[in-house]
């Protein structure tokens, strides 16, 4: 029998917020502690090379380059393939091509510091469904996975946004399959599983303060929470901004809902569909989450969302 | 006793007339007066911003959730109790046990230990026990629920969070 040890755990700041990773039990080739540690490298190189506040990054280098076709590295190649898959499943209502919009409601540099979300919510908009954006400048944007290259008319610029975090969480678990558990946190997109099929808690974690909502034990599954709490700020109008736009509007999105947790087979998935159910509205989230999740409404409520209870094909 | 002190030189130091010395005590009081207004404002002024600037740093950090109060007080070992139902249109336990296949469908757990890694493995009747005995939210954080293993570490809990 082996012997699996104490966990080992790091956690760090990355991604404008923290990263953590878990692993319990040896690898093939590795201890936990290693795996932790060269886990950890990993995060911090791509988060060099995917964040738009980083100088120099791969990401901001892409968005200013004047080419139609741009050689990218494998990692940007994932990114960009996976915010495509994103924008098409949700009907372009996960668009990362508004960085444009993004910049112009005010988040030009990373957000520490956020506007209390009662006072955001006391100034905003009155409540609507966001909608995918008529222009649909997602769909001219693909990867050429031949020759390793981004084609896109040139100026419309990308956002990493939660997708990398899914996405990353996704590429270190595949990493961590042959120990007996691990945990990939990327800042809020959690990647479980292991090879010994261990229970994991997940707690969700309330946006009007630090208690837990609801607890879920998950074996192998993703978890994400998208909300408009954190990273929100004043405009130059006084008007409450945040980070989760409405691309029918490019304005940040105010629909009656400040936190979704979904759950899915991969971490990637989870971002996305926790994503479209905030931008849904109330009316529309659950349909957005087959496989469960947790909403939370604007005057705190929630709502927990069994798996199953739609079919995400119907949408 | 006399005092030895030389006397001032009149061409040089006048002694003022009564008026004049009057005034000049006006002009003195005045002047030590608005010193000390002066001084009574900036402590004040400074004392203020000093506490609106506390204040506020307090507030912003506790309105985002991070109390540390709070933190502290909050052990580890012991899973907090599920609050569901709590104000809401909640429909589900507080809690669940299971994977998700590929094909998004949710199955139970298998055991822990299982040397298995396929997801979408047909649960056993052992499995469907740890999954039924498995609701209580807490057991899995609990070293004494399972005596039968006491060797064997239980994965840390993870929250999930906006960011």
């Amino acid at each position: 029998m082996t012997v699996l040890g104490p966990e080992a755990s790091d956690r760090f700041a990355c991604f404008g917020s923290h990263a953590a990773v878990h692993v319990l039990g040896p690898g093939v080739e590795r201890s936990a502690a290693q795996a932790v540690s060269e886990a950890k490298r990993r995060l911090l190189q791509c988060n060099q090379d995917l964040s738009r506040f980083v100088a120099g990054s791969e990401l901001r280098r892409l968005n200013a380059d004047p080419r139609e076709r741009v050689p990218v590295s494998a990692t940007m190649v994932r990114f960009v393939e996976a915010a495509v898959e994103a924008a098409a499943r949700t009907r372009g209502l996960v668009d990362a091509t508004l960085l444009t919009e993004l910049e112009h409601a005010g988040y030009r540099s990373d957000h520490r510091v956020s506007l209390p979300l009662a006072i955001a919510l006391a100034l905003a908009a009155p409540r609507q469904p966001a909608q995918a954006s008529s222009s649909l400048r997602w769909r001219a944007v693909r990867v050429d996975h031949e020759d390793h290259t981004v084609i896109r008319p040139p100026g419309i610029k990308l956002d990493t946004g939660g997708i990398a975090k899914g996405l990353l969480a996704d590429v270190l678990g595949d990493a961590l399959r042959g120990h007996a558990s691990f945990a990939v946190d990327c800042a809020g997109d959690v990647r479980v599983g292991g090879s010994g099929a261990m229970p994991r808690s997940i707690r969700v974690a309330s946006p009007f303060g630090d208690e837990a909502l609801h607890e879920y034990e998950l074996v192998d599954a993703g978890v994400a929470t998208s909300g408009i709490g954190k990273r929100s700020w004043l405009d130059g109008d006084g008007r409450p901004a945040h980070h989760i736009l409405d691309p029918s509007t490019g304005r940040p999105a105010f629909t009656g809902i400040v936190q979704v947790t979904a759950l899915a087979p991969t971490a990637l998935e989870a971002e996305t569909l926790a994503k479209a159910a905030l931008l849904a509205g109330p009316d529309d989230a659950r349909r957005w989450l087959p496989h469960g999740g947790v909403v939370v409404f604007d005057d705190g409520s929630h709502d927990v969302v069994d798996a199953r209870s739609t079919v995400l094909s119907h949408v | 006793m006399q005092s030895a002190q030389p006397r001032p030189d009149p061409d040089v130091v006048r002694r003022p007339s009564r008026e004049e010395a009057r005034r000049l005590a006006q002009e003195r009081t005045r002047a030590r007066a608005q010193r000390i207004r002066r001084i009574r404002v900036r402590a004040v002024g400074l004392t203020v911003a000093l506490f609106i600037a506390a204040w506020a740093t307090i507030f912003v950090q506790l309105s985002n959730g991070h109390d540390p109060a709070l933190a502290a007080a909050r052990p580890a070992a012991k899973a907090p109790a599920v609050t569901a139902s709590s104000g809401s249109s909640t429909n589900a336990a507080g809690s669940a046990v299971g994977t998700l296949d590929k094909a998004g469908v949710s199955v139970p757990a298998a055991a822990a230990g299982s040397d298995t890694a396929d997801p979408g493995a047909t649960a056993s009747p052992q499995t469907q026990d740890s999954t039924a005995s498995s609701t209580d939210t807490s057991s899995s954080a609990d070293q004494s629920a399972a005596p039968a293993q006491p060797s064997t570490p239980s994965p840390a809990p993870v929250t999930t969070s906006q960011s």
